[in-house]
Parts: structure tokens; sequence; C-alpha cells
């Protein structure tokens, strides 16, 4: 029986490795070998706790909106709407500073009764969203930010498709399933 | 139960200030106590201590207080606070009471006085029994009181009083009643609350005495109950540091208590009392972070503690109760000068709160939905006697009961059913609109639109729940529009989807088919089945019928408006609605293209209109207008479909105007522009698609230029940007995307059909009349009239060349200033076709240099397009450039009779003016005549007549001229003496006849001129022959005003012998002349040197021979002896 979690354990700990190493890759890779590895990625990934993940357009329309489907998914879409108010905010606050010096992850964009907004912008101006729920406590800001950062990756495989069509909405199963392994899991 | 039952109670959120009583006074008959009470209430400022006063009689009761209890041992307390306990001692028991008597010292009857003021202060003490409370006595005294020690009998006198009425003198007090009334009164009020302070610590000491005597398992309550009697005592002695701390060990305490279903409520609301007064007092402090952390702290320790189920909407009303009163300090402190930010907000406080009131609407939704056969019960089991409860918190049914057992079952339903039937009462909506409002506000200050528009739309909703159907529908309407301009479709469709409820609700047609075609468009994202009904209510509503209820609403609500529906079917009225669609995104997009960016007049212009439909069913529609900004050809752009109404879905494939969803279909127009619009744009204004007939409900969608909704221009560029292969379509099918929109065209004018040549000989000579030969000639079908020329100078050049260039079309005569330099619209008659006409065209160019000129020749010709017949004005245009250069160059110089140049020349002694005219012209050139007009300084020696006449000089060849003259002597002339003009008059040798010749004017240039003292010339034959006599005859003339001095001398030379004077010295008077004779005899032949002439004038050291060789030949040739001449000659030897 031991045997059995090391294994699963040093193939987390490989596609971490690999994880990690992706933005070294840059830009340009093939998009089926690092859909792959962020797929692979995923399954050992972060803690599953977002429950609305978005990304949103540089003219603020959303790319891609996915929220547990437990809960009422307009709720969601208020939220990741409304929370662009702070991004805005930050983002005008940011201008002002240096271009090497910015930094992407945006930090809490404020806390409500029973949610957490996630922030975080690329350099584009896309912004991506996450909302987690306020009782998971054990959450950590490393862990938000990988999350985030891991988002960035496969968002970035996505752009690199040829068959997408920049300004669409994402239609991308290496994404969804991306995103897939950082919500809540309905069981 | 009062619906204000969560509000939170006054004296708890006031600011406590210690109490003082007044006695004795009477404010409403004396006006000296009057002002003395106004000095005390008036101008209460916060310089001032806080203390709040109440004038009352001296015989006054205060509450009884209670026996001293000795023993706790056997006492269990029945709740935590009693509800009139903070009044109790804001209002009711006074830290002070102050007795006011009118007493001076040098009273007469100070006895009796005294006595009375002793028995005031007695009655005063006998209804505070018990009490702490500290008594004082104020005298009002009509005289100014001594420095103190002074007052021999008032020290005396004022010791007397005290003793009688049992006062420490520091609680006497006496108040000269003066001008410095206000003075007294603040030093008076400064010592009151000295002793108001001393009685409210006496009170905390009293308090916390009794800890002692206290255990923690029965007197628990008690624990929070002296906590915070200390705390707010401490607020009272204005120690808010003590009070914050006692708070907080108050609230612990709260939540150490056994909770239980019977007491949550009781403990809540002491938890929320208590925490009020810690924010409170943080924000006070100025520590808002401490204030915001202990809220969430009591937000987390409170939110699950929900209590009883049946009466979970109390849990949400207290919540909400929490978050209100927690925004209104934030917000309360922010007045007061504190900084919030956008995401720390008192909005963010409110906005919870109206979630909490939404949740209670939901929750009493859910568990008081009794059936109205249930009758409040009888008796009232929330009556108390008192009409209020003694704890706060406590259930009216149980007050005081602990055991957390239910003594009574029955009377617990019963109370149960009381609170739920009220609660069906309260107007839920109303408190969540006031929330919702309240953090709008909030965040509107703190620069968040998205969150403000969000709780804008709840608001909207809310409004739709509590039937206020016409705010709803502002509200959303108002929001509506950010959600469509960022493209959050899913939010859209929602907040459409209510607002058409709204609609429906009020039978508001206008606004019911505006969300429906919305609703139906691209922008919706409904399912195809919603999307059906709403179509289809969209087509009965057109029809003049009343549309199907819309899902989920009110029964009664449904019932009123089909009412209204009918209602609106029978009115006549108008039924036509005009919808602009600019601003939102309907179910039928349409766009408008015109062929061309340019039309010529004769041929007609076109354009498509592209219409597709977004709705799930084929829909028809009745009218296609399209209007322009020349409203003329309006009428030529409009299709009808006469159909009747109940046609509009049927036949869907037939028809132009029936539009297949997801289909785009084109609509060709087609019309002749007037002749006026030449040259100016035609626009579409708007297009006007008409759904429904005028005898049932008729909607116009209204797009402004070319078309285009709300969504489209971020549609375009999203278009434009993509890559995407289009899968063919069938030859008469577009691609909706592949269509841009082009609004407007220019209307040019018809093309000529002619031709216009230009004849001439470049390049132009300066001041010649340049010939330019215009050819038009028509290859039209028919005549063509009117034709007109205009031709010159290009405008828009230089303006020096207007002024410097001339048009004329007659050659025969030249042209001077007053000539234009263009000339405009010559008419030259009609045309037949293929006829052509040549007009002569004379330009003279006054300077060098290129020229643009214009050639425009325009003409009208009848025209059949569309079987219409318009004139159509056409024209066509021909520019050249052309060089104008010199026509010759005239080179000018001065040379001596000896052909040798001359710097300067002689008074008095001929000279030579040689012309050199120098053709530059490509052209061969013919002068006709020179002329040579001499300045009145310069005579001529002989004739001036013309050597050049008539002649022909090709590119290079010069002509030149020699003039012998002479200048008299003038004196030394500045600059020169004017030698006068050379006159050429030339023309082109190609020139006609009737050419005017051109005169060219030179000026001649300046000559200095210089004096001689003498002037020698000499007659001599033009050769010599060897052994021939050769005289010579040397003239010397004396041109001075003196007797000259001259010395001659003849130097020999080889190759002469000669006979006259070799030396000699001699005299020439002024004017004369003197002649000298020699005779020379040549030996050798050739050039050869004469001998040559010395002479010195004594007068003139200057006068060299130098000078003088200018004037005398040098050298001679001498040919030799004649071959026969020789053989006689030798004959003769």
């Amino acid at each position: 029986m031991p045997l059995i979690p090391s294994l699963w354990e040093s193939k987390a700990n490989r596609s971490l490795e690999f994880s990690c190493l992706r933005p070294a890759l840059g830009a340009g890779a093939g998009s089926c070998v690092t859909s792959g590895g962020s797929r692979d990625a995923a399954r050992a990934g972060p803690p599953k706790l977002a429950v609305c993940i978005a990304v949103i357009a540089k003219e603020n329309y959303p790319f891609y909106i996915r929220s547990t489907p437990t809960e009422n998914e307009l709720k969601f879409h208020y939220m990741v709407h409304t929370s662009l108010d702070v991004v805005d905010e930050k983002i005008s606050a940011m201008a002002k500073a240096l271009v090497d010096q910015r930094e992407l992850y945006l930090d809490l964009l404020y806390p409500t009764e029973d949610y957490k907004v996630y922030g975080y912008v690329t350099n584009s101006k896309v912004k991506f969203v996450m909302v987690v729920d306020s009782s998971n406590t054990a959450l950590r800001d490393n862990e938000i930010r990988s999350m985030f950062r891991k988002l960035h990756n496969s968002y970035t495989d996505v752009m690199c498709n040829p068959f997408y069509n920049p300004g669409d909405c994402i239609q991308s199963r290496a994404f969804d399933n991306m995103v897939t392994s950082m919500m809540i899991q309905v069981c | 139960m009062s619906p204000t039952q969560w509000d939170l109670p006054v004296e708890l959120c006031c600011r406590p200030m210690a109490f003082v009583t007044l006695t004795g006074l009477d404010v409403v008959y004396n006006a000296v106590h009057r002002a003395v009470w106004d000095a005390f209430c008036a101008n209460r400022r916060a310089d001032r201590v806080p203390i709040s006063f109440k004038v009352l009689p001296g015989d006054h009761e205060y509450p009884k207080c209670r026996p001293k209890r000795t023993s706790y041992e056997w006492y269990i307390p029945k709740g935590i606070l009693k509800t009139g306990w903070m009044n109790k001692h804001l209002n009711l028991v006074p830290a002070l009471v102050v007795v006011f008597y009118e007493l001076d010292w040098d009273e007469p009857q100070w006895k009796e006085k005294q006595s009375e003021c002793a028995t005031r202060v007695e009655i005063v003490r006998q209804s505070l029994q018990g009490r702490n409370t500290k008594v004082a006595v104020v005298l009002i005294q009509k005289k100014t009181p001594l420095p103190p020690g002074e007052d021999v009998i008032a020290s005396e006198r004022a010791a007397a009083l005290c003793n009688a009425c049992e006062l420490s003198g520091k609680s006497l007090f006496v108040l000269p009643h003066t001008d410095h009334l206000v003075g007294y009164i603040i030093r008076l009020e400064n010592a009151f609350y000295e002793h108001a302070q001393t009685y409210y610590y006496t009170e905390i000491r009293r308090v916390k005495s009794h800890k002692e005597f206290l255990n923690k398992t029965t007197h628990q309550l008690l624990f929070v109950r002296h906590q915070f009697k200390i705390a707010f005592f401490s607020e009272l002695k204005q120690d808010t540091q003590n009070a914050l701390k006692n708070y907080r060990t108050a609230y612990n305490l709260v939540h150490e208590l056994r909770a239980h279903e019977t007491n949550i409520l009781e403990i809540k609301t002491m938890a929320g009392f208590i925490n009020y007064k810690i924010c409170r007092l943080c924000f006070q402090h100025n520590t808002p972070l401490d204030a915001i952390a202990q809220f969430r702290k009591h937000i987390d320790l409170c939110k699950k503690k929900i209590g009883s189920a049946e009466l979970s909407f109390e849990h949400a009303a207290w919540m909400s109760k929490q978050f209100q009163a927690f925004g209104d300090l934030f917000d309360e402190a922010i007045k007061l000068g504190l900084t919030a930010i956008q995401t720390q907000n008192p909005g963010f406080y409110y906005q919870q709160a109206a979630y909490y009131a939404q949740e209670r609407k939901q929750l009493a939704k859910s568990l008081c939905n009794h059936e109205a056969s249930i009758m409040y019960p009888n008796p009232d089991p929330l009556e108390t006697q008192t009409g209020v409860l003694d704890f706060y918190g406590q259930r009216s049914w149980r007050q005081g009961i602990l055991s957390f057992d239910l003594s009574d079952p029955e009377k617990e339903k019963v109370g149960v059913l009381a609170i739920q039937l009220k609660e069906r009462n309260v107007a839920h909506s109303e408190i969540i609109i006031t929330l919702l409002s309240n953090a709008v506000a909030q965040f509107k200050k703190y620069k968040c639109p998205r969150m403000k528009s969000h709780l804008m739309v709840q608001m909207g909703e809310e409004y739709y729940y509590a039937k206020d159907y016409t705010k709803a529908l502002k509200l959303l309407d108002y929001v509506m529009c950010d959600y469509r301009s960022e493209g959050w479709w899913t939010l859209l469709t929602s907040i459409l989807t209510t607002a058409l409820k709204c609609s429906y609700l009020m039978a508001q047609l206008k606004d019911y088919i505006t969300y429906s075609l919305e609703l139906l468009g691209r922008a919706s994202t409904l399912k195809d089945d919603q999307k059906s009904r709403i179509e289809k209510n969209l087509i009965n509503v057109l029809m003049n019928e009343s549309p199907d209820p819309e899902p989920d609403c009110d029964i009664f609500a449904v019932k009123t408006a089909q009412k209204l529906w009918a209602d609106r079917i029978s009115l006549a009225g108008s039924n036509i609605f005009t919808i602009g669609v600019q601003d939102f995104v309907p179910f039928v997009q349409c766009k408008a293209k015109f062929h061309a960016p340019s039309f010529h007049v004769d041929v007609p212009v076109e354009f498509d209109i592209y219409l597709k439909a977004d709705c799930p069913h084929p829909i028809r529609f009745s009218k296609l207008c399209v209007s322009f900004n020349n409203q003329e050809y309006n009428q030529f752009c409009v299709i009808e479909e006469a159909s009747k109404a109940n046609e509009v879905l049927e036949n869907p494939t037939q028809g132009k105007m029936c539009l297949v969803p997801g289909k785009t279909r084109k609509l060709l127009f087609k019309f002749v522009a007037k002749t006026e619009d030449v040259g100016k744009k035609i626009e579409i204004t708007s297009v006007d698609l008409a759904l429904g007939n005028e005898t049932g409900r008729c909607v116009v969608l209204n797009w402004q230029g070319g078309g285009g909704d709300a969504a489209s221009s971020q549609e375009a560029l999203q278009a434009a940007r993509s890559f995407k292969r289009r899968p063919k379509l069938p030859d008469n099918e577009v691609h909706w995307d592949s269509i841009i929109i082009q609004a407007s065209t220019m209307i040019i004018s018809r093309v000529p059909n002619i031709s216009v040549h230009l004849r001439h000989e470049p390049p132009a000579l300066t001041n010649e009349m340049y010939c330019l030969v215009v050819t038009v000639q028509s290859h039209e079908k028919t005549q063509i009239r009117d034709v007109k020329l205009t031709a010159g100078l290009k405008p828009g050049q230089d303006a020096n060349l207007t002024q410097k260039t001339h048009v004329t079309l007659h050659g025969t005569e030249l042209c001077d200033e007053s000539y234009p330099a263009l000339l405009t619209d010559i008419p030259v008659g009609d045309l037949h076709p293929g006829e052509q006409l040549e007009k002569m065209l004379y330009v003279r160019c006054g300077t060098v240099g290129s020229r643009m000129f214009l050639v425009y020749v325009s003409y009208l010709i009848n025209i059949t397009a569309e079987e219409k017949e318009i004139v159509c004005k056409c024209h066509k245009d021909e520019t050249v450039t052309i060089e104008t250069v010199f026509p010759f160059d005239v080179a000018v110089k001065f040379v001596s009779t000896k052909f040798e140049h001359l710097e300067r020349v002689y008074a008095d002694i001929p000279f030579l003016l040689m012309t050199d005219l120098l053709s530059a012209s490509p052209w061969a050139l013919t002068v006709v005549s020179s002329e040579l007009q001499l300045a009145p300084s310069m005579t001529t020696v002989d004739q001036l007549e013309s050597q050049v006449d008539n002649v022909v000089l090709q590119t290079g060849e010069s002509a030149s001229e020699c003039f012998c003259l002479r200048c008299p002597s003038l004196g030394n002339v500045e600059g020169g003496v004017a030698t006068g003009h050379y006159i050429i008059s030339w023309k082109r040798t190609s020139a006609m006849e009737n050419i005017p010749v051109i005169r060219t004017v030179i000026t001649l240039p300046h000559v200095i001129v210089e004096n001689i003292p003498l002037h020698v010339n000499a007659d001599l034959p033009s050769f010599g022959r060897v052994r021939e006599s050769l005289p010579v005859k040397y003239h010397l003339q004396n041109k001075t005003d003196f007797v000259q001095d001259v010395e001659i001398s003849v130097e020999p030379s080889d190759a002469f012998m000669f006979s006259g004077l070799k030396q000699i010295r001699l005299r020439i008077l002024p004017g004369t002349e003197q002649e000298m004779l020699y005779n020379f005899y040549p030996l050798m032949a050739g050039y050869q040197q004469l001998p040559f002439l010395n002479i010195n004038l004594l007068r003139f050291p200057d006068f060299t021979n130098q000078l003088l060789r200018r004037f005398i030949p040098t050298s001679i040739f001498v040919k030799p002896q004649g071959r026969l001449m020789d053989d006689t000659s030798i004959a003769a030897a």
C-alpha cells in the first residue's frame, strides 16, 4: 500500500516542476504539448477551492466565466462584475508604477460575508477573477498566486492556438479542464 | 411588539452625559430664573462640559432606591439588563441636585430665609433617600459680591447656611445676577461637573463592591450586568478609555453565558448592545480598525446563533440591524473626518444589512405563510402588563423565567404564532430598499460604479417584489445600459426579464415591446423556448391582442394586468411606436451599404439594405423606408408589403419582407440623383423598419445612419480582427459579418465624352503673345450645348504670377495690365456629335519661370437615366505647364575708336557703343528693327541707323551693332552718365503677320566720363608702302582753360626714316589746336611700329604716354613695293 502514494507523489512533484518551468518555455511553445502539461499539473494541483473563475477582456466583457453549478450562477456573475470596480482602481494606481516593477497579482479585491474575491491582471489588461469561499481559512496567499499563474499559463496556451480568434469567448477543453481542477468539486 | 423592535434603543445610541437637575427655578414666571436656565441650556457647544440639565420642582420624587441587598446568596437574577436602567441613569436619577434660592448676604430677614432654604434642601434629600446623589445650593444674589475675605458678614452667614443645610462649603455657590451671567454659569457648571464625576465614581465603586458576593453558577447574568453598568457609569463620567475596557470585558462575559434557545435572543441583544458601544467608542477614539475588527468578531461569533428555527427571520433581522448600525457608526465617523476607502466603506455594511433583510424576507415568507383562517391569538401573548419588557431580549410570555425547559409549550406555541403573524405585516421590501439605497449612496462616493449598478438592480427587483413596478422599471432601465455597454449579456438578460415582467404587469406597451425586442435579440441568453414564447407574445401585442402573462408573476398582479391589457385594446389612440435601436440590441439587425463610394450623376445610385433576424421564428415586416439627408430621395426607397395583421407569421418564406432567422436578406434600392446634388454627399440618415400594421399596432424600428445598434461596433471590430475562413455560401447570400456599413456616397458629375487638346510651341518668350490653340472635339452621341471654355493661369499659384500673366483671345493687339490672368466661361456655342472647334488663346507672360495653365471645358447634355430625362453638366479640364524664358541676351560694351575696351570714356572724345544680341530662344527670332535712344547727355557722332533690321536669328546666333558716340564734358558725375535705351522690336519668325511686334527696351549702362588735358589724334593713311612717303599729321588739342607747355619728341624707329620736328617745345592756347606734320618714309614692309611720339605736359605730370597711346595709332601696315613700279623705278634710277 505505501507504494502507491509515493508513486503518486513523485509524479506530482515532476509535474509541478514541469509547470514551474512552463513560463520559461515562452509563449511560442506548441499548444498541444503545453495543454497536456497543464492538465498533468492540474491533477496534482493546488487545493480545489475556487467557487467561481472568470476571465475578463481588456474592455471588461467576460471571455470566460464559470461557477460551481450548485449555486446561483447569476450571483457570481454580479460578484465578478462588481469586483471590476476594484480591479480598475488597482490598475489605475498601478499605472503609475514602473513597468518592470508591476505585480500582476492584485491580491484580495474585496471580502464579502461569504466569499473572498481575488484578482490578477495580465500585461495586456486581461483580468482573472477568482472567488473563493470565505470559510476556507486554510487558504494561503501563495496558493492563490500559483493558481493564478497556472490560469495565466493556460490562458496563454489558448491565445497561442492559431484557431483562436482574439476577443472571442474561450472555448477550449484544455482551459476548461484547468479551471475544473481549481474549482470546488461537487460530488 | 413595535415594528422597530430591532432598532437599538435611543438611550444606547446617545452619548451619555452627567445628569444634573436644577430645582427652585421658576422658568415660566420669573425672568431672572428664565435667564439663568437659558444660560445653562443655550449654546451647549463642545467646549462646555458634557452635562444634561433638567429643571424639576423642588419636591420632585426621584425613583425610589431599592433596599440594599446584604447578601446575594438567595438572589437569582431574572435577566441581564433591565430595559429601564439606562434611561433611569440618563434622565431620572441625577448625579447632582442643585437647589436655587434667592438670598443676598445682607438680607434683613436672614433667619427666616436661611431656614426656608434648609427646608428645601431637606425636601430634596428626602426624595433622594438612599441614593448617593449630591446636593448643592446656589444663592441667586442681586448684588455683586465683594472679593472673598472682605465681606465678613458674607463668610459668617455662608458658614451658618452650610451648617443649617448640612452642606459642605464646596456645595454652596453664589450666583450674582449681573452682566456676566454666562461667565458665572460656566464656572458653576464646571463645579457641578466635578460633583457629578465624584458621584459616578462612587457609583462605579458601589457596583464593583457587589462583585465579591457573586458566584459563577447562579450569578452569571449579574457579571454581565455589573460589567455593563460599570462601563456605562464610566461613560457618564466621560472616562471613555475605562468604559471601552469594561465594555470589552462585558462583551466577553456575554459570550460566556450558557446559550439556549430560550435565552439566545437575550444574549444576542445584549451582545449587540455592547458591541455597538465598543464600536462607537473605537470610532470615537479614532481607531476605526479596532472597530472593524470588533465588529467582525461580533458577527463571526453571532452568525451561527440562530436560535429557534421557527423564528429564524428574527435572527436575520437582528443581523441586518447589526450591519446597519455599524454602517451608521462608520458613516458618522466619516462625517467627523475619518477617511474611508473603496474596499472599506459603510456601503459594504449597508449592503450586507440589505442581504440579511432579504434573507429575513425569504424566511418570513416561508415561515409565516399561515392560512388566512388562522387568527391572531387572544389574549395577545406579546402584551405585557406595563406595555414594555422588563429585560432586554426576553419573550413577553415568559419574562424572567430562566429555565431552559419550556414550562408551558402551549403558551410558547401561541407566542411564536403571534410573532410570525406580526412578521407578516412587516414591510420587508421597504427596509431592503432603504438599506440598498444607503449602500448605493456610499458606493457612489467610493468609485464603485458597477457595485452601484448591481445594487440598483437589486433595488429594482425589490421594487418589483413590492409591486411598485414604475419605480422598478425606472431603476432597471437606468442601469441596463451599463451592462449592455460592457457586454455582460447574462446579467443584461436577467435584468431585461424582470423589466419585461414589470412592463407586462403595468401593460406598458412601448416598454413591453422594447424589452421583447431585445430579449429576442442576439444579446439575450434566453433559451429558444423562452424566445419563442416572447416572440409569440410580441406578435399578439402587435395584432392588438393581450400577451400571455410572464412566468412567475404574482397571480393577483397578473389579474390586474390582464384587465389593463384588455383596456389597452379597447382604447383607441396612438398605436405606432417608434423605437430607436442605437441604445439597445434588437432582434433585427440592419446594415446599409452603397455599392460605391461615389456615383456619377447619370447612373442610378444603388445601395443594399441587409436585414437579419435573430428571433426563433420567421417574421414578416410591413414596411421599410430609408431616409436621406436630402429628403427628396426618401420616396424612392420604400418597400411596403400590404399584408393582413394575422399574416405576420404565415407564408414565412414568401415575400421580400419576410425574414428567416439567421439568414441575411438583401434588399436593393435604386434612384437617380438630382443634378443639384453633384459634388454633394448623399447620406442615409435613418432606416425605419415597421413591424405590424396601422390597423393593429405598429412598431417602427429606427436605425440612425446606416444601421448598427448598441453591440454592433464591437462585433464589427471583432469581425475585422477575425481571420476565420467563412464557409462558402450560395451565390446570392452573404456573411453578415463581412458586410461593412457604407452609409454615404458622393454624387459626382458625369464623365465627359469630349477631347480637349492643346497645341503650342513652348517655351514662351517673355512678353510675347504666346499662342495656345485649344481644340475641343465632341465624342458624345447627341448634341452638346452651352459649351464654355475657361482658360488661363490655374488659380492657386503664386500671387505674383497673376499680376504678370495676361490672357486674351485676340492676338492682334498686345495686352496690358488690364487683361485678366484667367478668362472664365467663354461661350463657344454648341457642338454636334463628332464636331470639333478650335480656339486660339494668347498668353503674355511678363516674367520668366514656369506657370500652370488650366483649360476647362464645360457643357450641358441631355441624358436619359432610368427612363428619366436629365440635363447633365459635364466638364473636362486640361492643365499644362509652360516655361517662360528670355528671348535673347543683350550685351553692351564701350570701346575706343581703336576698339579697345574702355573702363571710362573721355569727355568730348568719340567712342564706340557696341551692342550684342544673342538669341536664347529655341525658335527663330526676327529682329524687326532696333533703335538707340540716347540720353540727353550723349551725342552721336554719325547717323543712328539700325544695322540689324529684319535679321533672323536662329538659336545661339547673335546680332551686333556699333554706334559712335561722344559725351560732352559734364564735370564729375557720381555713378556715371546715363547712356540711354536700346530698343529691340522683334517677333517669332514663325508668328503670323498680324501678331504684333514686341518691343523690348534695354537700359544701357551708365558710363564714367573723365576729362583729359590734351587730346592727340593723328591723321594718317590706312597703310604705307615701302619707300614711299607717308605723311602723318598729329593734332594736339588743349582741352583745358590754361595755356599749356608741351614738350614733344619723336623716338627714332628702325623701320622708318622721317622728316619733321624731332624735338620741340611749344605752347598751346586754351581751346586751340596745334598741328604737327611729319613725313614718314617706311623702310620695311609688314606691320611696323611707328616712330613713337613722346608728349610731356609740364602742368600735368600724370598725363603719360600710356594714356596717349590710346588715342594715336602706334603701328601701321607697310606694303612692299609693287613689282611694276619697281621696274619703272629702277629704270628711273
